[in-house]
């Protein structure tokens, strides 16, 4: 399933709707998430393309360029709402994190 | 076509896995992909190279396409961008190939994979494939039905047997492929939630395996039709296979011909259904006209015997009755109508004659009669299951409805008169002992009754002439 439809995000998702941030163009992306996390996560063509459609479809991101073959994106509220529960729910996670092991470590 | 090969590639349409290896060693040996046609997959003569081969599937696409759509070419451009080209391409199925050496993989999303091949699976395989699992296991139900029912009638008839196999064949690829479907996509669900990807398993020994026997059946089909059929089978089987692949031909024609035309998938799909059943029905038209046609004018005049019955395959052993009322007895009636028709195949054939008075020729009444049924068994394995079936068929069948002391049964009785190793007489638990006898011989069982009550003489011509007929 397709993780209860964005409910939490994978990585790949996470920076994809992360690039689009900016308005960007879909090849783009390709590029800009390796450079943006220094090679750590890469997104395949396919995925790309199938994660674009179903952003699209859920009305997370929307198109803003149509130039021949080439479309552009960029995050509508949706998206960024999606955005910051993912970042809220990783900052939990961290902030539990912490609490028990910086309790450890300072024990 | 120097440099280029055609194969008859057989895989299951979720095993991507499978594809990009077959692909990756094809390549290695210097043939590249370069179609996938409605029968065999086309490969060029290149260079032995080390590529990377992805099946990608695409949901929208379908094999009535003109062309790709702009969002399929947009996600060409995408693969291109990271060293994918496409290599081929048939209905959702993308086969792409990449250079680098380590190139990015088309999909690095296990979730995403997974849910797009089962998008892909859900619009054509999985409806098409459980509708075929559906006719074949009822098909084969009824093949199993025949077989404990009708062995006979089966295994006589070289064509419903030929059916039959087939059918068992498409069940078992038919839930190989379905099944392997279902527990591939369950397992790839599994793995995916750990973000890993699995392989995909196909069953290409399965299949190649089934395809022999496919070849094999049909082989045996045409060799039976040869063999045992009379001119009249001979000319129907060679008139249908031509119509098989006509049909194909030229209905894959017409898809071809509106792609070319650029005609949308929707119309394409639409004439070329439509087309299939306009050719289908055309053909089996002229098919049977000229058939009637050429009966009529007595140009396929083997298929009516002198008698005026339609028979199929008694021509291949005899020439003629091989026993009549004349042979019995003396008779100056001479207004029979005198019958026979046969169904045979390689391992099993039944034989009937039947010789009657015709109704209001002179003498009708009291004209003696006769008729029998030869069961020639010639796969011994048959043997009993056919003296059963003839057994239990009188015994039981007919008497279906029939009231305990109505009924008529076969009885043993003393096989000596009629040189045989077995024989049974029909008892009437009303009326005593019938003129009706099975007798069984070595390779055949015979049914035969008279009008009259025959002598010891008669027993023993009996024993000489059908006994013996095919030897």
């Amino acid at each position: 399933m397709a993780r209860e439809k964005f409910k939490t995000l994978t990585e790949q998702m996470f920076y994809v709707l992360l690039c689009l941030k900016r308005e960007c163009y879909g090849m783009d992306i390709l590029d800009r998430v390796p450079s943006m996390t220094n090679g750590k996560v890469t997104v395949g063509s396919g995925t790309l393309y199938n994660l674009l459609e179903q952003f699209l479809e859920m009305g997370m991101i929307r198109e803003t360029k149509v130039e021949g073959r080439r479309r552009s994106y960029i995050l509508t509220p949706v998206g960024e709402d999606t955005l910051r529960k993912e970042y809220e729910r990783l900052a939990a996670q961290i902030a539990d994190y912490r609490s028990i092991m910086g309790e450890e470590e300072q024990k | 076509m120097r440099g280029k090969k055609k194969r008859l590639e057989y895989f299951s349409f979720y095993d991507y896995t499978g594809i990009a290896r077959h692909l990756e060693e094809m390549a290695g040996r210097g043939w590249m992909l370069e179609k996938i046609g409605s029968v065999f997959w086309q490969y060029r003569k290149t260079e032995p190279k080390k590529l990377k081969f992805a099946v990608y599937y695409y949901p929208k696409a379908s094999e009535f396409d003109p062309y790709p759509s702009e969002a399929q070419e947009r996600f060409n451009d995408y693969c291109e961008y990271t060293g994918w080209k496409l290599a081929a391409s048939s209905a959702q199925m993308q086969i792409f190939y990449n250079e680098r050496e380590d190139p990015i993989p088309i999909e690095t999303e296990p979730e995403v994979k997974v849910e797009n091949i089962n998008n892909a699976a859900k619009k054509v395989f999985l409806p098409a494939y459980i509708t075929w699992f559906v006719i074949s296991l009822l098909v084969c139900s009824m093949l199993v039905s025949s077989i404990l029912g009708d062995p006979i009638g089966l295994f006589s008839n070289s064509a419903s047997l030929a059916a039959g196999v087939m059918f068992i064949i498409m069940l078992l690829l038919a839930s190989a492929d379905l099944f392997g479907y279902l527990s591939w996509r369950r397992k790839a669900r599994k793995a995916a939630k750990h973000s890993e990807f699995i392989e995909s398993r196909g069953h290409r020994g399965l299949q190649y395996f089934s395809v022999a026997a496919a070849f094999t059946v049909l082989f045996y089909w045409l060799i039976s039709v040869v063999l045992t059929g009379s001119v009249f089978m001979r000319s129907i089987t060679l008139l249908f296979l031509l119509y098989f692949a006509a049909l194909f031909v030229l209905v894959n024609a017409v898809k071809q011909l509106l792609k070319r035309k650029r005609a949308p998938a929707g119309l394409n799909k639409t004439l070329t259904v439509a087309s299939s059943f306009v050719l289908s029905f055309v053909m089996l038209s002229v098919i049977v006209y000229g058939t009637v046609s050429l009966v009529k004018s007595g140009a396929l005049s083997s298929s009516m015997d002198d008698y005026g019955s339609l028979h199929s395959g008694f021509d291949s052993y005899l020439n003629e009755l091989p026993l009549t009322v004349e042979d019995m007895l003396d008779t100056d009636f001479d207004g029979y109508i005198k019958a026979h028709g046969a169904s045979e195949s390689l391992l099993l054939g039944q034989f009937h004659m039947d010789q009657h008075a015709r109704d209001g020729a002179p003498g009708a009444s009291g004209a003696p009669e006769m008729e029998y049924t030869i069961t020639l068994v010639k796969a011994p394995f048959l043997y009993e299951m056919c003296k059963n079936q003839l057994i239990t068929t009188q015994n039981k069948t007919y008497n279906i409805g029939i009231s305990e002391g109505e009924k008529n049964i076969y009885e043993p009785c003393s096989p000596t008169a009629w040189g045989a190793e077995e024989a049974y007489r029909l008892i009437s638990q009303e009326t005593g002992a019938l003129n009706s006898y099975m007798l069984c011989y070595e390779d055949r069982i015979v049914q035969i009754e008279f009008s009259w009550t025959p002598t010891d003489e008669q027993m023993e011509k009996v024993a000489e002439r059908l006994g013996n007929v095919f030897e």
